[in-house]
């Protein structure tokens, strides 16, 4: 039974609560990424239609000589997997207030985007794609030159984002801006898994 | 505050505070009301700018024997997809744009906007890419142009242009999906906002589309796997935008705003405000054109049309839907015969227009028996006249529209936006001159395409034996239209310098919250949060706190 004494202990006095603070950069980081998936599926959509013209005419859609190993985006994706997983430990750190854990998380993170852009300039070297002359060379450079780019903005949240919680914005209490960044570097493992299939497996 | 971080509406009311006349405070301010009038300043003017372009090209196209104005066919082309673009990137969604970030945090109970600074930020970025898109077609870049560097300056103002506007519609759509004050439920937000958030989201899920087609274009323009003079290919970028269905995106925030209008101006808010919002919302259908764009050669063919003229009819219903709605408050109430109000309606009645007048163009019937009985020229049976001025017409009936909605929706809240309200006489002189030169820009395009007229010419200008009086119709209507912006953009610069009749402390009876505050509205927009119990918040005063000085008020 419920102890009625319990509410009149309540202070009459005390100031009515404040609404909930709007997530508005949860919002926004979800629209951008939203916005990030359309276009790269955009760009996925024109190198389908360029690559089944090409096809289409009984040409080889890659120059002679040239060849995408599968090692090197397959350990990349690899690498953009345990990303994902060092996002979502730091993630659930800061949830817990575990500062310790959450910064090894994120140093984690950007240590596996870096090695994903490493890898991408060595499988860039590996290949060997000639910059003109062939149709393929634009829409390959194109696709892998705008998710690096989503790499290195996903980076940048992440590393505003560490900073914030270093110093004290982010916490159990709100973590806010650390789901948001989690939200847009999954985003950025999608738009490489898309790559990965689109041009590293069809080719 | 470290800039990564989100502001409460609280702070937001400090940040959106300063409201200082000193040019350096106006370049420095993040306040939602001095950046919703640089857009609307900005679009206005590159408004204006890009309809006398367009009026060039359709001046050049008069006389088919030869290049008057442009040197050959490929300065033809850089004027006439320079005026397209300019059009609308720099024109009219700006403006769009510029009426979303004013009204929006206000029809909500917000105290300023989302990211004040990055709206700044994205203004400004706008402005900046629109001035180098214009510099690299005068420097001979752009498609047609012949000089590299200028194609590329092209590839990456554009790109930038768009960016920024995507930027803003993501604050816009966070303003209206995140900051609503208490008890503004999305049902309950009024039609405006609902037509800017769909209008928003509809940006959002399209732009990036166009984004990529840049990206890639920079890099075949500068690795030299585009020719310069590979036109088609170049002028293909922006296609998506200004051909339907996707063209018929511009009818969301114009039906939405008339929507506003009408319920205030009959005196009856429009009936069956659920369906209003479901046909608003309906009309982002035509975004599945991104999809037919990216994939259209993947797909058969046949599949193709079949989503193309669905797609397009999918858009005569919604507005047929709105219009009727609006026609019953109108029925039941008593309409003041004003610009607000005959603009709004007129503007909705021209998007119909130009959405019946695309269905009949792309349905396989017409096609077929445009193929038996006009000169296209085109043997294969789909898209006869794609590639032909056909477009060109409706897009000139949906500028005609859009100057319509433009007018009627600044009419109606010039006395929010600045203050005064803009002149009657003007007002009804614009409208008639934007609703008669987007019936005659329409008219002359559609016809023009019909006889074969291609939208830019290979080598030399062409088309059937009527095409010359066509060109000469077309040209009249896009002075038409430009007369009507340029009255309207008038009007509204007489109101921002206080020329025109303080709106005092009375506006409309406008029963939404934009209207509970004072015109214009102070720093913080409202005095304390409003709470909100129904769609019509300014009816049900007694729950209403009081912050404003003419709310409700007559004219």
């Amino acid at each position: 039974m419920t102890d009625i004494s319990l509410y009149q202990r309540i202070p009459v006095d005390v100031p009515e609560s404040t609404p909930a603070r709007p997530r508005l950069l949860l919002i926004a980081t979800s629209l951008v990424a939203a916005a990030t998936v359309v276009g790269y599926v955009g760009l996925t959509a024109w190198y389908a239609h360029v690559r089944q013209g090409v096809l289409g005419t009984d040409q080889p859609w890659l120059p002679s000589g040239v060849t995408i190993p599968l090692t090197q985006p397959n350990f990349m994706l690899l690498t953009m997997v345990f990303s994902a997983v060092a996002m979502a430990w730091a993630l659930s750190a800061v949830r817990h207030d575990d500062r310790p854990n959450a910064f090894i998380a994120f140093a984690l993170t950007l240590m596996f985007g870096f090695a994903q852009i490493a890898q991408t300039a060595y499988l860039l070297t590996l290949m060997n794609l000639p910059a003109a002359g062939n149709p393929a060379a634009a829409l390959i450079y194109t696709m892998v030159g705008v998710q690096l780019a989503t790499t290195a903005m996903a980076m940048g949240y992440v590393v505003a984002m560490a900073l914030r919680t270093l110093g004290g914005g982010y916490s159990a209490r709100d973590y806010e801006g650390v789901l948001s960044a989690t939200v847009f570097w999954f985003t950025n493992v999608g738009v490489y898994i898309i790559l990965w299939y689109a041009v590293y497996i069809t080719k | 505050m470290a800039l990564t971080e989100s502001r409460t509406p609280t702070d937001a009311r400090t940040v959106g505070a300063p409201e200082t006349a000193t040019l350096d405070g106006l370049i420095g301010s993040a306040d939602h009301k001095t950046l919703g009038r640089f857009w609307i300043a900005g679009g206005l003017f590159f408004l204006l700018g890009s309809l006398v372009v367009s009026a060039v090209a359709a001046l050049e196209t008069i006389d088919l024997s030869s290049f008057t104005v442009a040197s050959d066919a490929d300065q033809f082309t850089q004027i006439w997809s320079l005026g397209r673009e300019v059009l609308l990137f720099g024109g009219v969604l700006p403006v769009f744009v510029g009426l979303a970030t004013y009204l929006v945090p206000l029809q909500i109970g917000a105290p300023a906007i989302a990211f004040a600074r990055g709206a700044a930020a994205a203004f400004w970025a706008w402005l900046l890419g629109t001035v180098l898109l214009i510099v690299s077609y005068i420097f001979n870049g752009g498609p047609g142009g012949g000089k590299a560097d200028f194609v590329v300056l092209w590839t990456v103002s554009l790109g930038l242009v768009i960016l920024a506007l995507l930027w803003a519609t993501v604050i816009v759509a966070t303003t209206a999906l995140g900051a609503r004050t208490i008890g503004m439920t999305l049902d309950r937000v009024p039609f405006a906002t609902w037509s800017f958030l769909v209008f928003c989201l509809y940006g959002i899920l399209t732009l990036p589309v166009v984004v990529a087609d840049l990206a890639l274009t920079y890099v075949r323009v500068r690795h030299g796997f585009v020719a310069l003079d590979a036109r088609q290919t170049l002028v293909g970028v922006t296609n998506l935008f200004t051909y339907a269905p996707t063209l018929f995106w511009l009818a969301i925030p114009a039906l939405g705003m008339a929507a506003d209008a009408v319920g205030v101006h009959t005196g009856r808010p429009v009936m069956l405000r659920k369906p209003v919002l479901a046909a608003i919302g309906a009309l982002s259908v035509t975004s599945f054109g991104a999809v037919y764009y990216s994939f259209g050669s993947v797909r058969p063919i046949d599949f193709n049309n079949f989503v193309l003229v669905a797609d397009i009819a999918a858009t005569v219903l919604p507005i047929l839907g709105v219009l009727g709605l609006a026609g019953e408050s109108i029925r039941r109430g008593t309409p003041r015969l004003n610009v607000a109000f005959i603009g709004s309606m007129l503007g909705g009645l021209l998007f119909l227009l130009a959405s019946v007048a695309a269905l009949l163009g792309l349905f396989e019937p017409v096609q077929l028996w445009l193929i038996d009985n006009a000169d296209t020229g085109n043997p294969d049976k789909l898209l006869v006249l794609n590639g032909t001025t056909f477009h060109d017409g409706l897009r000139g009936i949906v500028v005609g529209a859009v100057v319509l909605a433009i007018t009627g929706a600044l009419h109606h809240w010039a006395p929010k936006i600045w203050g005064r309200r803009m002149a009657e006489p003007l007002g009804f002189g614009a409208v008639l001159a934007a609703a008669l030169g987007g019936v005659l820009w329409g008219l002359g395009g559609i016809l023009a395409g019909v006889d074969n007229q291609p939208a830019y010419p290979v080598s030399s200008l062409a088309g059937g034996d009527n095409v010359e009086l066509y060109n000469l119709i077309t040209l009249i209507g896009i002075l038409a239209v430009t007369a009507g912006a340029l009255l309207t953009a008038l009007n509204a610069a007489q109101s921002a310098v206080g020329r025109n009749t303080a709106a005092g402390g009375a506006a409309w009876s406008g029963l939404t919250l934009e209207w509970a505050t004072t015109s214009p509205p102070s720093p913080g927009n409202f005095d304390q949060p409003p709470v909100v119990r129904s769609a019509t918040p300014l009816a049900d005063a007694p729950a209403q706190p009081t912050t404003g000085t003419d709310a409700g008020g007559e004219a």
